[in-house]
């Protein structure tokens, strides 16, 4: 009772603010869709709906982490795209086809052929092995207080840098679209996140992403449909006058910037295509479906929607070329080939308003501001478990925790996290901030990946392997980006980058796979024996699932 | 700390090693197949951009479009597979190992 009264006054609090702030910033450039808001406030009401809901359900430590375990295949399959399926992903890949065409595409392939992997080698181990968080499946057979904390981190690490480029990227992206100041709309990002997470746990995050998933294809599906017809249903059409209009003519068939040289190309392809394996909020979801098969049917159909998604997106981003190209309404001050209005990562949006006026934009407004919604919430549940689950109960409590204790810690810790990711947004205003994608893809591949996978198929193993070997990933990866062009030029304004390449995946990646081995393999510490024979019976449950957390029973 | 008698049990059973043989080859030959494809797609990116630059049947798609799109749609084609095979051959496998061991 007095959880949920407290969530009415939030969100109350929360959508009053909106409709002041609303009416009383005037001094931005684009009046406030009404359309927008609408279909905005809608998709809050419905999910804060869905929060009171959920709130009834979420009793337990394991309601909360993983919603018991009693996801369907199909619900999170779902749930996995919208996770995955971010804003960033919406805006940023189809600018990235407006500007320099065929990047965008390879771009595309190497975000999502990290699916079909996990689906090979992970997704069932994953399901059959751990239960709430990532580090229970790196601490199964290895020690439980150095390898937890040193997953717990580098999923927290993760979790931040992600969430500062939501955070920004929302912040921009509304006071764009709504009219409202940056800080509030920051403020409003994070107390909705907090109000989904804390209340509704895993089972309000899993639907906020199913409903944000369905509006955001079928906007990308309507909007392909309209784009389209206006090339007469030709695709010949629609690459022939986008090759027409572009300034880079039948270059844009190629790659263009993304592949300056194939160090890059090949860094930047390893820490996307591995990094997925090792992002803690998508990695979470495989634990909240009942068993493998259910964990099987997530990735096919995650990926088809993924997949889907994608070549929308690319088809979007060639509409927008030769759409958006050659309006000069659509630029700064109408000069063609300059600045886009509201910036590049604009495209998409200025192509719905050409396509389908007020109504089409205002719709893809909504569905971008909903993604980012549903995206921090999953990265604070992600970052609240590494918190509770593994520093809490594991570290502090050895793994015997009071229930009720851990759940009062895990909404502790996502007040918290929403505070910190509130702040951080504000403190990163108008800075670039891409290089943190890169930064959490890279880090990802680096640290998380190279553990989870030796963890699970390589029986030498040890503890302190798993520990340097993380560590020097995480580390070098960290480094790396510091040094690179992205940030030691851009960033920090120094003539010379001191590491001239802007992925760090390509060194970090096999520096940690390369240290692990060699750790491990020169490891004479005690417990190496005992670890190597845990490891046969973490085989046969990882194979059969015998013994493994049956949450659909409860 | 010794093994749990019905990890032993499971272990030790014949149909346990089939099941790990035939699914560890599977899987493995996907990936390979899925990882071959996408080296393939970025040592042409990297070295042979022209190649990506023809159109091979009309319809104004160049070769890099194409390969882009047999990428995505052919690995997920893939998963598709290996979750037929599991649902039809693995599982039941599975299901007959572990009834060894529960009664």
């Amino acid at each position: 009772m007095k959880a949920s009264r407290l969530l009415l006054a939030t969100v109350v609090l929360c959508l009053s603010s909106f409709a002041v702030m609303a009416q009383t910033s005037q001094a931005v450039a684009r009046q406030p869709n009404m359309i927008a808001i609408a279909i905005f406030l809608a998709f809050v009401m419905t999910t804060v709906g869905i929060t009171y809901w959920a709130a009834g359900r979420t009793r337990s430590a394991a309601d909360f982490y993983t919603a018991g375990g009693g996801i369907s295949g199909v619900q999170n399959g779902f749930a996995i795209a919208g996770d995955y399926m971010s804003a960033a992903v919406l805006l940023g890949v189809s600018s990235m086809v407006f500007s320099t065409g065929f990047d965008g595409m390879i771009y595309s392939v190497s975000a999502i052929l990290g699916w079909p992997l996990i689906m090979f080698l992970m997704a069932e181990r994953l399901r059959n092995l751990g239960r709430y968080t990532l580090a229970d499946i790196i601490a199964y057979r290895l020690d439980p207080v150095t390898t937890r904390l040193f997953s717990a981190f580098s999923s927290f690490v993760i979790v931040c840098f992600y969430l500062i480029v939501q955070m920004v990227g929302a912040g921009q992206l509304i006071n764009l679209l709504f009219g409202l100041d940056y800080e509030v709309a920051v403020v409003c990002v994070g107390v909705l996140m907090v109000v989904y997470v804390t209340f509704g746990g895993m089972v309000a995050t899993t639907w906020v992403q199913i409903i944000k998933a369905v509006l955001l294809l079928s906007g990308g599906i309507l909007l392909t449909g309209l784009a389209f017809q206006h090339f007469d249903f030709s695709m010949e059409r629609m690459i022939d006058s986008a090759v027409a209009t572009h300034q880079s003519g039948q270059l844009i068939l190629g790659p263009l910037k993304i592949a300056t040289d194939p160090v890059s190309m090949i860094s930047l392809s390893l820490g996307l295509v591995f990094g997925i394996a090792g992002l803690p909020h998508i990695m979470m979801r495989f634990f909240t479906v009942p068993d493998a098969k259910a964990a099987r049917k997530s990735v096919l159909v995650a990926y088809g929607l993924i997949g889907l998604f994608f070549i929308l997106v690319c088809i979007l981003g060639t509409a927008a070329i030769s759409i958006v190209g050659t309006d000069p309404s659509y630029f700064d001050q109408g000069v063609i080939g300059g600045p886009l209005l509201g910036g590049v990562n604009m495209a998409i949006m200025h192509l719905a308003q050409a396509l389908g006026g007020d109504l089409m934009f205002g719709f893809l407004a909504a569905v971008a501001f909903a993604t980012i919604l549903a995206v921090v919430s999953g990265l604070a549940l992600a970052g609240a478990s590494a918190i509770s689950h593994d520093l809490y109960a594991n570290v502090l409590c050895k793994g015997k925790p009071d229930s009720g204790r851990e759940m009062r810690v895990s909404r502790w810790a996502t007040v918290i996290l929403g505070v910190l990711a509130v702040a951080l947004g504000i403190l990163f205003e108008g800075q670039n901030v891409a290089f943190l994608v890169a930064l959490a893809f890279g880090i990802a591949a680096s640290s998380n990946f190279p553990i989870l996978l030796l963890a699970m198929y390589w029986k030498g193993l040890t503890s302190r392997g798993a520990l340097c070997g993380g560590l020097s990933g995480l580390v070098s990866s960290l480094a790396l980006v510091l040094m690179s062009p992205g940030v030691w030029v851009k960033v920090l304004h120094h003539p010379q980058a001191l590491f001239p390449y802007d992925y760090p995946a390509l060194f970090s990646m096999p520096l940690a796979f390369v240290i692990a081995w060699g750790v491990s393999c020169l490891d004479r510490s005690p417990s190496k024996g005992t670890e190597r024979a845990a490891f046969e019976q973490q085989s046969v449950r990882a194979e059969t699932g015998w013994g493994a957390d049956n949450a659909a029973q409860h | 700390m010794s093994l749990h008698p019905a990890y032993q049990a499971l272990r030790s059973s014949p149909r346990y090693r089939e099941l790990v043989r035939r699914r560890t080859r599977l899987t493995f030959t996907l990936s390979a197949i899925v990882l071959g494809l996408y080296s393939l797609f970025v040592a042409a990116v990297s070295w042979f951009p022209h190649v990506l630059l023809h159109v091979p049947v009309g319809g104004g798609i160049t070769v890099g479009i194409w390969s882009a799109l047999i990428l995505i749609v052919g690995s997920w084609l893939l998963t598709g597979l290996y979750v037929f095979r599991a649902n039809h051959v693995f599982d039941k496998l599975n299901q007959a190992l572990l009834s060894e061991v529960q009664p």
